[in-house]
Order: C-alpha cells, then sequence, then structure tokens
C-alpha cells in the first residue's frame, strides 16, 4: 500500500519536473500589486533628473508590433541605458492581452510598457485601472487625436486599413470602399473574378481589433448597409489581416482589406501586390503605448517609453514601412503623410464600450 | 481478503471522485450555464432561437452531415467488399491506402486539399491554366469541396465496420444461397448486404458524428465558402466573447449527434444478427474473373486520386519559398519552411514541446486511471461500476467543441486555467475512454481461475496483480497509451477551445499559421504532422494488429 502511494509520488514529481520544463522560464521578479509606489503623474523633467547610468533594472515589454522591430528596438535601448534590460514578449495583440489579463486577475502584473495594435485593448486597461499617467517628452510632436486626453496612452506608430490588389490580376485598382460594394467595378475585373464568391476578402473584426475599428468607421460612415451589400456582391471574411494580404498575393482573393505596412513589407520583398489609402477616408489607427501603475522600475519604464517616441525609434519604424506618431519625422518613401491621408475619424471610447454590438451586429450579417 | 476489499474501496472512492471532478461537474455547468446564464434563465436560448441564423448553422450541419454519410456509404461499402471478399490484387495497399487520409489529423487533411483545389493558386488549377485555359477548373472553397473533404476522410469509418464485419462473417448462409444456383452479384445484394446492414449503420452513424463534431475542415474550408457550422459558430462565438450563447449552441450540437444516435440505436440496436459466430472463419473470396482488371485499375485511380496525391502536393508546396513563385525554377524550393516551425519560430517550437508534453502525460494518465477503472468494471462487482463506465464515455460521445466549453466553464476560475496543465488534463478528460475501452477486452480475456489460484497460494492480492494480470494485459495497455498518444498529439478541436495564451498547441500553432497567411510554414508543419502519424500508426498496427483503429 505504501509501496504504491510512493511510487503514485515519484510519478507525479517526475512530471511535474518535465511539465516546468515546458513551462516559460519562470520570472524572477517579484513585482506584487501591492508593493507599488502610487505614482501618477510626472513630468517629462523628473526622468531627466536621472542619467543613463542611474537608471537600472529589468523591465518587460509586451507588445504587438513585429517582432523583428520590437528586438532591435529594445537592442538599441540597452546600449543607451547599460544597466538596464528590456525583456521582450512579442506576439498577437488578443495573445498579449490574454496573458496581461491572466496577469491581472491573478494580481501579480509582470508588465512594465505595454504597445500593442489599437486603442481597444489599452482603454479597456485604462478602465480596468491599471494604467500609469504619463506624459513622455515629446509628447506634443504627436497629433492630439492620437493620445488619451487623459494622458494614459500616447500612440507610437499608425497604421492604417487599405485596399490591396494583386497587381497582375487587377489592372483597374479601385479607388474607394464605395467600389467594393459597386457590381459595375466587380463587372470591369477579368474573369472569374468578375462574377466570383471571393473576389474581395477583408479580416475578421471577431478576432483582429484593427479590422473592428475599421468596420465600426465604415458603419458610422455609410451604415450596416455597407455590409449587408458586401456580403450580397460575395466579400468574403478571413481571420486575419495577415491572411488577407496573402490571399492577395496569390490571387486567391485578388483584392483585399488588410494594413498599409504589411503590404509595404509585402511589396519589398517582390510580391505582386499594391495598395491604395481609399478617396473616401481610412481610420488611421494610433497604436498606443503605456505604462503599467505596478511597474517597479518606473523610471527605466519612462525612459524607454520617451525613447520609444524619440526621432531614432520613430525613423527607425519608417525604415520597416510604418508610419510614425511623429509628425516631424517624415512618412516612409513613396507614402503620404498622415495629414495627407484621407480619414474617417472615430471616437475610440464609444469604440470601446460598443465592441460586443459592433461584433455581434458584424457577425449576425457577414457570417450568417 | 479483507485487505482486498479495503483496497477496492478506496479505489473505488477515488474514481468516483475523480470522474465526478473531471467529467460530470463540466457537463453539469455546460447545461447549468446554457440555462441560468449572465442575463437571467433561458436567456441565451432565446437569443438563439430568435437569431435566424441559428437555424441557418444547426441546418448547415445536418445537410452536410447527411450529404456526407451518403457518400462515406457509397464509396465504403463496396470498397469494403472488394478488399475481404473478393480476389482484387494488392487488397492489403488498398487498404493502407484507404485509412491512410483517416489517420492524418483532419486540418491536416483539409490544408493538403487547399493545395491541389485552392483557387488561382492550387495546382490542380495552375495546370488548368498552363494547359491554355483560363480561371479555375475547380473551387476547394465551396460545399462541393467541403463535401469532398469531409467524405474522402470519414468513409473509412464505414470502411473499416463493414469490412470488420464482412470478416467475420459465417459464409454457411451465402453458400446456401449460391447452391440454389443465385449469380454472386444478387447473393451480394440479397444475402452479404442485409447482413452488414448493422455495420452499415453504425459505421454510417459514427460518419455523421465525426461531420457533425469535425472542426479543422469546416474552419479552413467552409468559412471561405461563407458555409458555417454550429463548431465553427462555437468557436467564433466564445472569440466576441459571448460565453453563454456558445453554451447553447454547444447544447444544439449535443442534441443533434444525440438524435441521430437514437435512431441508430432503434433501427438497428434490438436486432441481433447470428452471423459474428466468433468462430475463426475464412469467408468464401469471390472470382471477379475478366472484370478483376477494370475494377483494380478503378480502385487504384480512386485510392491514388484521394490519398495520394493530396499527400504528396502537401510535402511538395512544403518546400516552396512562396505559392507564387514559378515551380519550373529551381531557385523557388528550401528547406527554409522546415527550419522556420523546427528551430526559429518561437510560437511553432513550444507549441511541439507542448503538445509532446501534453500528449505523453495524457496518455500515461489515462492508460493508468483507465486500467484502474477497467479493472473494476470488470473483475469487481462495486456498486456503480456500471455508472462510471458510462461517465467515463459521455466526452469520447461529444463533440471535442463541446468538451472545450465544458472546460471552461468548469475550471476557468481555477489556477490550472490558463496554464500548460489545462491542456493534458482536457485530453483526460475527452480520451480516458479509450484507456478504459481497451484494458477492459484485454482483462475480459482473462479467466477469473488464474488469479483465483494464485490468491489460493498465498500470494496477496497486489503480488497476483503484478505477477499475474499486469503481464497478461500488458499488449492492451500498451496499445491504449499508443492510441491516446497519437491523437492527442495533433489534436485541434479541444486545444482550440482551452489553450492558454502561451501554450499553444501543434494543431492551434498549424490553424493559426494558415490563418495568419502564412501558408508555407503551415505546410511544412503538417507534413511534420503527417510523417510522425503515419510513423506511429505503424506501430499501432504492429501492436495491435489491425491498421486504423484509431478515433478522430
Amino acid at each position: 500500500m505504501k509501496k504504491l502511494f510512493v511510487a503514485l509520488l515519484i510519478f507525479v514529481l517526475a512530471f511535474s519536473v518535465v511539465g516546468s520544463g515546458c513551462v516559460e522560464k519562470k520570472e524572477t521578479s517579484t513585482t506584487t500589486a501591492t508593493s507599488t509606489p502610487s505614482e501618477t503623474t510626472s513630468s517629462p523633467a523628473s526622468t531627466q533628473t536621472a542619467t543613463a547610468k542611474e537608471i537600472s533594472g529589468t523591465i518587460h515589454f509586451y507588445t504587438s508590433i513585429p517582432k523583428d522591430i520590437a528586438v532591435k528596438i529594445a537592442e538599441e535601448f540597452q546600449k543607451k541605458y547599460p544597466n538596464v534590460k528590456v525583456e521582450v514578449y512579442r506576439s498577437g495583440a488578443s495573445k498579449v492581452m490574454a496573458k496581461l489579463d491572466a496577469e491581472i486577475e491573478a494580481g501579480k502584473i509582470i508588465a512594465d510598457v505595454v504597445w500593442l495594435a489599437d486603442p481597444g485593448n489599452t482603454i479597456y486597461l485604462k478602465k480596468k485601472g491599471v494604467l500609469m499617467k504619463y506624459t513622455p517628452k515629446d509628447a506634443d510632436k504627436v497629433p492630439a487625436f492620437a493620445k488619451d486626453p487623459e494622458g494614459y496612452w500616447i500612440a507610437g506608430r499608425f497604421i492604417a486599413p487599405v485596399i490591396a490588389y494583386n497587381t497582375e490580376i487587377v489592372k483597374n485598382p479601385p479607388k474607394k470602399w464605395s467600389d467594393l460594394t459597386d457590381p459595375n467595378y466587380r463587372a470591369s475585373l477579368p474573369s472569374p473574378w468578375n462574377t466570383a464568391e471571393g473576389w474581395v476578402a477583408i479580416p475578421n473584426p471577431l478576432y483582429s481589433g484593427a479590422a473592428t475599428a475599421w468596420v465600426y468607421g465604415l458603419s458610422e460612415k455609410y451604415g450596416w448597409d455597407y455590409f449587408k451589400k458586401a456580403k450580397e456582391m460575395g466579400i468574403v471574411v478571413l481571420k486575419s489581416n495577415g491572411a488577407v494580404k496573402s490571399a492577395v498575393i496569390e490571387g486567391q482573393d485578388p483584392i483585399g482589406v488588410t494594413l498599409d505596412y504589411m503590404v509595404r513589407q509585402a511589396i519589398a520583398d517582390g510580391a505582386p501586390i499594391n495598395y491604395v489609402y481609399p478617396e473616401d477616408g481610412t481610420v488611421l489607427i494610433p497604436s498606443p503605448i503605456a505604462i503599467l501603475k505596478t511597474t517597479e522600475n518606473p523610471d527605466a519604464a519612462k525612459a524607454f517609453v520617451d525613447f520609444l517616441l524619440s526621432k531614432e525609434v520613430q525613423e527607425l519604424l519608417v525604415q520597416y514601412g510604418l508610419i510614425p506618431a511623429r509628425t516631424d519625422v517624415a512618412p516612409p518613401q513613396g507614402t503620404p503623410g498622415i495629414s495627407e491621408i484621407p480619414q474617417i475619424q472615430i471616437d475610440w471610447e464609444k469604440l470601446s464600450a460598443q465592441l460586443e454590438d459592433v461584433r455581434n451586429k458584424f457577425s449576425e450579417i457577414m457570417l450568417g | 481478503m479483507e485487505r482486498k476489499m479495503t483496497f477496492t474501496q478506496i479505489m473505488w472512492v477515488f474514481s468516483l471522485v475523480v470522474l465526478l471532478i473531471t467529467i460530470a461537474y463540466p457537463l453539469f455547468m455546460l447545461i447549468y450555464k446554457s440555462l441560468f446564464g449572465e442575463k437571467g434563465f433561458g436567456y441565451a436560448y432565446k437569443v438563439i432561437v430568435s437569431d435566424p441564423n441559428t437555424w441557418v448553422y444547426a441546418l448547415n450541419t445536418i445537410k452536410l452531415a447527411v450529404i456526407v454519410t451518403f457518400f462515406a456509404i457509397l464509396i465504403g461499402v463496396p470498397l469494403a467488399f472488394f478488399v475481404v471478399r473478393t480476389d482484387l490484387p494488392g487488397r492489403k495497399i488498398v487498404r493502407f491506402l484507404a485509412v491512410l487520409p483517416f489517420i492524418l489529423p483532419p486540418y491536416v487533411s483539409a490544408i493538403a486539399w487547399i493545395q491541389l483545389g485552392a483557387p488561382y493558386v492550387g495546382y490542380i488549377n495552375r495546370i488548368w491554366r498552363a494547359l491554355g485555359n483560363s480561371g479555375n477548373l475547380v473551387n476547394i472553397y465551396s460545399f462541393t469541396g467541403l463535401v469532398l473533404v469531409m467524405t474522402l476522410k470519414f468513409y473509412v469509418y464505414v470502411f473499416l465496420t463493414v469490412a470488420a464485419a464482412l470478416e467475420q462473417m459465417d459464409p454457411s448462409l451465402e453458400e446456401a444461397a449460391r447452391m440454389s444456383g443465385a449469380h454472386p452479384f444478387k447473393v451480394a445484394r440479397d444475402v452479404t448486404i442485409p447482413l452488414v446492414m448493422p455495420s452499415i449503420a453504425s459505421g454510417a452513424l459514427l460518419a455523421f458524428v465525426a461531420t457533425c463534431a469535425n472542426f479543422g475542415i469546416p474552419a479552413l474550408i467552409g468559412d471561405r465558402a461563407h458555409y458555417y457550422v454550429l463548431t465553427t459558430r462555437i468557436y467564433s462565438t466564445l472569440s466576441i466573447p459571448d460565453l453563454d450563447k456558445a453554451t447553447a449552441y454547444s447544447i444544439l450540437l449535443v442534441i443533434i449527434t444525440g438524435v441521430a444516435l437514437l435512431i441508430q440505436k432503434k433501427s438497428f440496436g434490438e436486432k441481433r444478427y447470428t452471423t459474428l459466430t466468433g468462430k475463426t472463419v475464412r469467408p468464401s473470396v469471390i472470382a471477379l474473373g475478366k472484370h478483376k482488371g477494370l475494377i483494380a485499375l478503378f480502385v487504384f485511380i480512386f485510392l491514388a486520386l484521394t490519398s495520394v496525391i493530396p499527400l504528396f502536393s502537401l510535402f511538395f508546396s512544403a518546400f516552396l519559398k512562396n505559392l507564387y513563385s514559378p515551380l519550373t525554377s529551381l531557385s523557388s524550393f528550401t528547406l527554409n519552411n522546415f527550419k522556420f516551425v523546427l528551430v526559429q519560430d518561437e510560437t511553432t517550437t513550444t507549441a511541439l514541446r507542448t503538445s509532446i508534453f501534453s500528449a505523453l502525460l495524457a496518455s500515461t494518465v489515462v492508460t493508468l486511471f483507465g486500467a484502474l477503472l477497467a479493472y473494476m468494471i470488470v473483475k469487481t462487482n462495486v456498486k456503480g461500476r456500471l455508472f462510471m463506465d458510462w461517465l467515463s464515455s459521455v466526452p469520447y460521445a461529444l463533440p471535442g467543441t463541446v468538451v472545450g466549453v465544458a472546460i471552461i466553464l468548469a475550471f476557468i476560475k481555477t489556477p490550472i486555467f490558463n496554464t500548460l496543465w489545462i491542456i493534458p488534463f482536457a485530453y483526460f478528460v475527452r480520451y480516458l475512454s479509450y484507456g478504459v475501452r481497451t484494458t477492459v477486452g484485454s482483462l475480459l480475456q482473462i479467466d477469473k481461475t488464474l488469479e483465483e489460484a494464485s490468491l489460493m497460494c498465498g500470494a496477496n492480492w497486489l503480488t497476483t496483480m503484478r505477477n499475474i494480470v499486469l503481464p497478461l494485459i500488458k499488449p492492451g495497455l500498451i496499445a491504449a497509451w499508443i492510441l491516446v498518444f497519437m491523437p492527442t498529439l495533433s489534436e485541434l478541436t479541444v486545444s482550440i477551445i482551452i489553450y492558454p495564451p502561451n501554450h499553444p498547441t501543434i494543431g492551434v500553432a498549424t490553424y493559426n499559421l494558415m490563418e495568419e497567411g502564412q501558408y508555407t510554414a503551415a505546410y511544412a508543419l503538417s507534413a511534420v504532422v503527417a510523417v510522425v502519424v503515419i510513423l506511429a500508426q505503424l506501430v499501432v498496427s504492429r501492436i495491435t494488429g489491425k491498421m486504423g483503429a484509431r478515433g478522430l
């Protein structure tokens, strides 16, 4: 009897060892939700009092920006601040949020700085009361619509839904969103796309925050009728912006709605794809940066956010095809500046409050 | 003797507690939550009943399953007949090729077919245009495509059950008919087919339920064709997120598969066909005569098209740099996709580790606990053992998506949720019946007198177990272990519902690669899965001596 229990115990222990081998590296940080300084606002000047050498410790940077850029930024920062270690956790926005949510639930937030794709998740974090107010050094270089009026977040870049098209198939690219619901426009495409289902692909707002913003923007401008027509016209819904980009490149769906920087990267890779910023305006999505108020290392976190908005990093983003948040940094070659892109302005706080309704409505119309 | 009683009692309490916590509680929560959601009694049902789309999804599910089942019978029955009862050449190969697509995870099959039949980039359409045509010859993203891929996957249920019945059939009935001068095909129609009707029905039921319960194929093919079924709808409802509505859809799915089960039971369950005598009989083989060559050619072309070519195109694509690169140039091919998924990409390498760990743990615990349950069911007469038997098999009868939802509801507030441990835990719940059933089979073969003899000779219960019972059921235990390990290694349907953000499984990682448009990487990962599963299958067939003894 005893033997059996011993055997069972050994078995369980053996598996916990195997198990922990698979679990991600245990965090050594002792951050707790309660031991935080109740710091709320601080002027940019306060971070400047500490010199680069004096700031030390580890900051956990959670982001959904492309991995190579995130790693590059962390490296550059560590060169400037040799005593700070930046741990990057990079994944899709919804996965980063799921991880953060779990940390909040557990009362042990590890993240110090987050930089996600669209304001939706950041506003959710703000409402949860886990963000710190902070106005970075160069905040005045970022347009007003791209920062939280109360100072909880600020955009670090812009992404925009655009109309992408396969250059080998589409010789007469669409110019505006309304072309995608226009039978005459579809008729101008070569066969079989002039009649086919799936001549246009769009990303699914159930999975993509950027797509949710786009759907919301268009429903505000053209009403939900736009999507009813889209359904009738045989527009297909794919899961992600990346999937739409690939489908357009391959020609499965010769036209698609996807994010501008993805298309620019694909063009740089030599793929047969191009895009337009639609004349009737797109939703310019500010990608917010925020500091968690539970951070144990507020000085390093602030220095890092200042660095993200520095000219140096903003120019680096441009090299990767991203639109910078600063108006004094030139956009990627061949792209209009943010003031020249026609815009559909949306109220991010309002969208955040109606998120479920927007998704349900879309699902009801497009996914039936 | 008294010691044995005590031990049995302890184990009885232990097993019952485990079953109640892991299975009964999640199922209770599923039903409870669908009735009493956040917005009050019956709200979720009111919402889905008044939403016309609900009936579209339910009818889509039923329509798809009925059509797939119909074609599964149409293909499975004749193929089984040719393989078992005729002198068709190469029957062993035919059997292997017929089972091959079945042993692959459904999403891998779907991906293989997408390679062939996708508009514009699919190989069939590329060849079609290379021949001077324009546009597309086929479009896999259509209802027809969905039916095709699912039929070619699930007809194996009909094929295997009918083949098994034909093998064990007492040939004397047919001989009697033949002696009275009936033509061989008339014998088949009037005697053989009616006798295997119950097997056709149970194979058809399995195909029906598998189609209703499958997530991977409708998610990868149906979504693009605007053909939504309940499993894909449950998944997207969870993304809104709307847990109440998801539970109500889950119950609807359970009702559909439950009704199918009832119909089958009512029609065939009570009748007794005394054709399975248990004697080793060699059913008479019908000579195909002058049609032999033609039939063989037909069967082999069919299997080449359905089994070999899709797999070949999957492997071929896994080496492509880009799907749009020209196939005529060597520079279009690369090993980078494999390097990416096996070494470079953190997500897929984590997924490989997570899946291997989860499959190892789940199959080990299922084998051990399953053996314990099986022992109590077969060798003791403790109270409630049949209830335990039934309870352990319920999750297997339910669609994986529904089991996933039930597990979320029951364990979302526990520390195990959102950690790696939830995955092997869910696999345990879902696959426990494999462990129980396989070991029950082995235990039934051990005569009670062997144990009694050991006990009479003074050996205590543990010694008897170790020296007599365990060695005898060892092959059964090994088979159970592998039968759980294989499907869990590449599991998608449950995983996609419950996986923690940091621990995707191989199935989830492949699905996500497809959804993110990283196709060539997805093909490489699928090719890796295909190789592993085929190798594992060869090991299983060595041990169990039977091909294709595998669930979903």
